[in-house]
């Protein structure tokens, strides 16, 4: 039940794809309506002030004041109710008082009696003003009536230079105005405002978020698809790559995935998954092998039980015989029981489960006591055993597995040197800075070059058949690296064919702080 | 019956030689691919039992060796390689027979048996001539319903005998199939155990069969009428 809430909370690849790519819509939406509202208003605003300045510039040219008689003449036509006053010349004052007063609209009634509505709507009416220097009206459009004056007009004229300004009316309506002084000899004597309503703007505005709001819903649907679908396409490759996957089992490993041509991340993948599966098959070919051996190695003393029984069944005999066989099968048994448990060290060393009971040894003194148990089949086969030591060297070592490593060591040697023809092995123990070193050599016959490599590999015998080598299993030096290696040790072989090898052992020295972390228990 | 038995592993080896001299073989053993190798070039064995691991030659090498030299005694290899690719190795490479150890000794015996029987003048397990009847898995010998009781070189004698009927046999070759290494130079024995053999054979007063060829050797005759 758990399992099948975090099945469903976590959602598949496809799915976290699509819902990636969706959030980068919607930022991209956001961010590409945002910044196409703010240009488009940017835009129409500019466009609004140019037209502004145009037309006041337009207007300027028909002001005049000549004697401080201000003159106003329509030249562009886009004065509304001076087509009934005179067209040449208007006094500032008459004027201003007809602009001003509440009479005005009285006499302009008449000429603008057709579009009234028209006229005093700021939307979509004219609307200019004309100031004296002194900030008071000259002239209003009808529909320019209802701005509020401003008080600092005349000293913002004072510069001379054109500014805008922006009013807000009731009923939430702006007006943009632009405000150019006159000027004649330097002086300012007069300001034409200009003005115009933001309410298309505002519309056009409205109506690109408007536009923007109904469009990205189905944009983001679409992208959502169009995502989804194309993160399917991008992983069947891979669901290509799972099915054939799948096919490798552990038993036909030589199967491996198609390799994709282009150099992407499905060809590493493909890669990956190859060079993956040819160290299964390898390391399932060493089991296989391995095992091929151990059953082989394990045959050898069966059968020789076999036919030693067989044999001593087949036709009565004397005690003396049967004392014998028995005595063979005997021998036979206990290789059989050693080499068993040589198989069962190396598959716990392989399952990773190798409890190291580590103690301080003195390397020196487990040299000699190997070499007075191996000195007993030294003396049968002629050959001389001596141990060299030059004070004691401690190392940090499960004692079971360290005397097992040296014996093997040793019990090689004896094999592989020629019984009774002046045979000598030397174990000598000695120490540098760091590790103690214990090397065991033979005057036997020597490794060829190229079997040096594989001398530590199970079951590896340099000779194809075998030597004399009783009791061998062929597992011998495959524990002694074993052993070795987990004490964080290196064994080394160096051999001349005819003449003998050296195997030597290295191991760190036991210093004050590796027995107090050892005698913790904590490697 | 002469055979060679070329094992490494020393109890096994000595259990072999063992076994199969009391199943009233002469046998020879050797240790390594190149004494036997040397061995079956000298001598002609009537089968040979090789391991095929074995030092300095290895038993599918002295096989090759010994077909190329045209030598056609059963070869039987007794390995402990049980793989399908080995058998086919080492059946390939001319061999008659392929045992896996561990094996049970009774059925080694019976397929050396099998193997000795394979080019004699009878397919039948049991040998016959002019009324004498031999079991090689029992070592019965019977003329006309009578139970013939042999030692084991008496036995031996008669059976090279018996699977060469009527071909005339040299010292030599009796020897060389009756005796091992070790009592090769006691050839000269032969007329002696020839002797004892048909005295037992016509205790009875049967018809001799045993035909001595003057300083050669000896015939296995049918009686003359």
């Amino acid at each position: 039940m758990k399992k099948r809430i975090r099945t469903i909370l976590a959602p598949g690849i496809r799915l976290q794809i699509t819902l990636w790519y969706t959030a980068v819509f919607i930022l991209l939406l956001v961010l590409v309506g945002v910044v196409s509202y703010l240009n488009v208003n940017s835009t129409l605003d500019a466009n609004l002030d140019t037209s502004l300045a145009l037309r006041a510039r337009q207007i300027a040219l028909g002001v005049s004041n000549d004697d401080g008689q201000f003159t106003i003449a329509d030249v562009s036509g886009e004065l509304p109710g001076l087509g009934t006053a005179s067209n040449t010349a208007t006094p500032a004052t008459s004027d201003i008082g007809s602009a001003n007063g509440q009479s005005s609209d009285d006499s302009n009634d008449d000429s603008h009696q057709t579009t009234p509505a028209v006229a005093t709507n700021v939307d979509a009416a004219t609307l200019i003003r004309i100031f004296n220097s002194g900030g008071q009206l000259v002239y209003s459009s009808l529909a320019a009536r209802i701005l509020p004056l401003s008080a600092t007009l005349p000293q913002q004229a004072h510069s001379g230079v054109p500014w805008y300004t922006t009013v807000s009316l009731a009923a939430g309506k702006t007006v943009r105005l632009y405000n150019l002084p006159v000027l004649r000899g330097g002086t300012v004597y007069g300001v034409v405002q200009v003005g115009a309503s933001m309410a298309s703007i505002d519309t056009t505005l409205h109506s690109v978020a408007f536009g923007w709001l109904l469009l990205a819903p189905i944009v983001l649907l679409l992208g959502a698809l169009g995502s989804y679908w194309l993160a399917s396409r991008a992983f069947t490759p891979v669901s290509r790559l799972t099915r054939i996957a799948r096919q490798v089992e552990a038993g036909d490993l030589r199967k491996r995935v198609p390799v994709p041509r282009a150099r992407d991340e499905l060809r590493e993948l493909a890669l990956t998954l190859n060079d993956m599966i040819a160290r299964l098959d390898s390391a399932f070919a060493r089991q296989r092998r391995f095992v091929a051996d151990a059953s082989h190695e394990l045959r050898t003393p069966v059968s020789a039980i076999r036919s030693l029984t067989d044999v001593a069944l087949l036709q009565e005999k004397t005690p003396a015989e049967y004392r014998d066989i028995l005595s063979d099968i005997n021998a036979e048994a206990e290789r059989l029981g050693r080499l068993i448990g040589d198989l069962l060290a190396l598959a716990r060393a392989d399952e990773g489960y190798t409890p190291l009971e580590r103690v301080p040894l003195r390397l020196d003194s487990i040299a000699h006591d190997v070499a007075a148990v191996s000195a007993i089949l030294a003396r049968e086969r002629g050959i001389e055993l001596q141990v060299e030591t030059s004070g004691p060297v401690v190392v940090l070592a499960d004692q079971d597995r360290l005397l097992q490593a040296i014996l093997n060591l040793l019990n090689n040697a004896l094999a592989y040197t020629p019984a009774n023809s002046g045979g000598n092995i030397t174990v000598h123990v000695s120490r540098d800075e760091t590790d103690a070193v214990l090397s065991v050599s033979d005057t036997g016959i020597g490794v060829a070059p190229e079997h040096l490599p594989h001398i530590f590999e199970r079951f590896y015998r340099a000779d194809p058949a075998r030597v004399y080598a009783p009791g061998s299993s062929g597992l011998g030096l495959a524990i002694v690296d074993w052993v070795v290696r987990a004490h964080n040790g290196s064994v080394t072989v160096e051999s001349i064919v005819g003449s003998g090898s050296t195997f030597t052992i290295r191991l760190p020295l036991a210093t004050p702080a590796t027995i107090r972390s050892g005698k913790n228990g904590a490697i | 019956m002469r055979i060679l038995v070329a094992e490494d592993d020393p109890r096994l080896g000595a259990s072999l030689k063992q076994g199969l001299e009391e199943s009233l073989y002469a046998v020879d053993l050797v240790a390594d691919g190149e004494s036997a190798l040397a061995l079956a070039q000298e001598i002609s064995y009537d089968l040979i039992v090789l391991d095929v691991l074995l030092p300095r030659l290895s038993g599918f090498e002295v096989c090759r060796a010994l077909r190329r030299q045209q030598r056609k005694m059963p070869i039987l290899f007794l390995t402990a390689l049980d793989e399908i690719e080995q058998r086919v190795t080492g059946l390939d490479l001319g061999a008659d027979d392929y045992v896996v150890k561990p094996f049970a000794f009774s059925e080694l015996q019976a397929r050396i048996r099998a193997l000795l029987r394979r080019d004699g003048a009878t397919r039948s397990a049991e040998l016959s001539f002019a009324g004498i009847t031999l079991d090689p898995s029992t070592h019965e010998v019977r003329r006309g319903g009578r139970v013939i009781t042999l030692s084991s070189k008496e036995y031996a004698l008669l059976e090279f005998l018996m699977r060469n009927p009527r071909q005339v046999l040299s010292r030599q070759a009796i020897a060389e199939h009756v005796w091992d290494i070790d009592a090769a130079h006691l050839s000269n024995v032969i007329d002696v155990y020839v002797s004892y053999l048909r005295r037992k054979l016509c205790a009875n007063g049967e018809a001799d069969v045993l035909q001595a060829v003057r300083g050669y050797g000896y015939q296995l005759k049918e009686p003359a009428p």
